[in-house]
């Protein structure tokens, strides 16, 4: 709601030549409502990576994934139960987010005198709804890559840390330093992805990659999760 | 015997291991079961048979190899060597014991974000207590 509101605030603020600002006539086009909820998916998709971290490596830490797999052995049934569990949280949280961001959107478009008739037309609901999936196929992306992190070093901070630490600098200094590599790097793609594609990258193809890239995130994970000894 | 007197974890209630399938008395019964953690021996070939219906105690000097045991008959770790079985099945199988199973490995684990009150909750759901008789038991007072 934050970003919707400074979004507008900013938009077409005189004197500003950066090409992140958005103008009032781009707000006013069909797809304006969805600018401040694509500009929050990498924010929404790093709280889900946080998110999906804590609640898996805290099993863990806590030692109560014992209790749970004295309750259920079948351990991909856990993990994947975990994940469902996490997913629908975040993506019921990045469905509040957008209500509330868009409830935003109206009142900052009043005050701002921007036309909102093009929002409800038929192109702008399709666009939002588009925008909505995007944002919530981003955050299962990032909640996929938390749990890994999750199972893979079994500490919330650690895997917070290292989360963190790659998805957004690592991530931003590799793309700067090797070309095109930008293009493999899960962070990257999954930001195409909440753009709807790129002018170096296209929606499908953004979603295709960082579709094996989580699937094989996701794999390890599993494989690790159900052969590695519970000794905490 | 060699099995028998060679296990590094000395037991009380043990009975002398019989081969083949578990009988349908014991509650537990392992045979050689072993656990190494690379060239550390947890636990070495442990031969042990509890039968069903009496209290049984399992002790041992600290870092006999008691709770590796404990956590290997639960699934949680995996043996090396040897086997075992719990309620007449399987170690390899947890799942088809694990819910006639009660257990408490060393200390309690709880969610430090909840309260007692729902720890107990989230404990008992886990253990397949329908939700009416959890909220009804987690309500009363202790």
């Amino acid at each position: 709601m934050l970003i919707t509101v400074l979004t507008f605030a900013r938009a077409g603020h005189p004197g500003h030549d950066r090409r992140d600002f958005v103008t009032l006539a781009q707000l006013a086009a069909p797809d304006g409502l969805v600018h401040g909820l694509t500009r929050a998916s990498t924010l929404l998709g790093v709280i889900a990576l946080c998110v999906a971290a804590a609640q898996v490596a805290g099993e863990y830490s806590n030692g109560t994934l014992r209790n749970l797999l004295v309750r259920q052995p079948r351990r991909p049934v856990l993990l994947v139960a975990k994940l469902a569990a996490v997913l629908s949280f975040m993506v019921g949280a990045a469905l509040v987010a957008a209500v509330a961001g868009s409830a935003a959107a109206v009142v900052m478009a009043h005050v701002r005198g921007i036309a909102t008739s093009g929002w409800s037309s038929a192109t702008g609901l399709h666009v939002f709804a588009q925008g909505f999936a995007n944002t919530a196929l981003v955050v299962a992306g990032y909640t996929t890559l938390g749990m890994a992190l999750g199972v893979l070093l079994r500490s919330p901070v650690s895997s917070i840390a290292v989360g963190l630490a790659f998805m957004l600098p690592i991530e931003a200094i590799l793309s700067a330093a090797v070309s095109g590599l930008d293009r493999w790097l899960p962070g990257q793609l999954l930001d195409v992805v909440s753009q709807g594609g790129s002018s170096t990258l296209s929606y499908g193809a953004a979603c295709l990659r960082a579709a094996v890239i989580l699937a094989i995130a996701a794999g390890g994970a599993m494989a690790l999760f159900v052969r590695r000894d519970v000794t905490s | 015997m060699s099995q028998e007197t060679e296990h590094s974890v000395p037991t009380q209630a043990t009975v002398p291991s019989v081969s083949g399938a578990a009988p349908p008395g014991d509650a537990i019964r392992t045979t050689g079961l072993s656990r190494r953690f690379g060239e550390r021996v947890a636990v070495d070939g442990v031969d042990l048979s509890v039968p069903r219906g009496v209290i049984s105690g399992f002790v041992g000097p600290n870092g006999a190899g008691k709770t590796t045991t404990i956590r290997m008959l639960l699934g949680l770790i995996r043996p090396t060597a040897g086997e075992g079985h719990v309620l007449g099945e399987s170690m390899t199988h947890p799942e088809t014991y694990l819910d006639r199973v009660g257990a408490l490995i060393e200390g309690p684990a709880f969610y430090p974000t909840l309260s007692g009150r729902d720890n107990l909750a989230a404990l008992a759901r886990l253990g397949g207590i329908p939700r009416p008789r959890v909220a009804s038991r987690c309500s009363s007072p202790c």
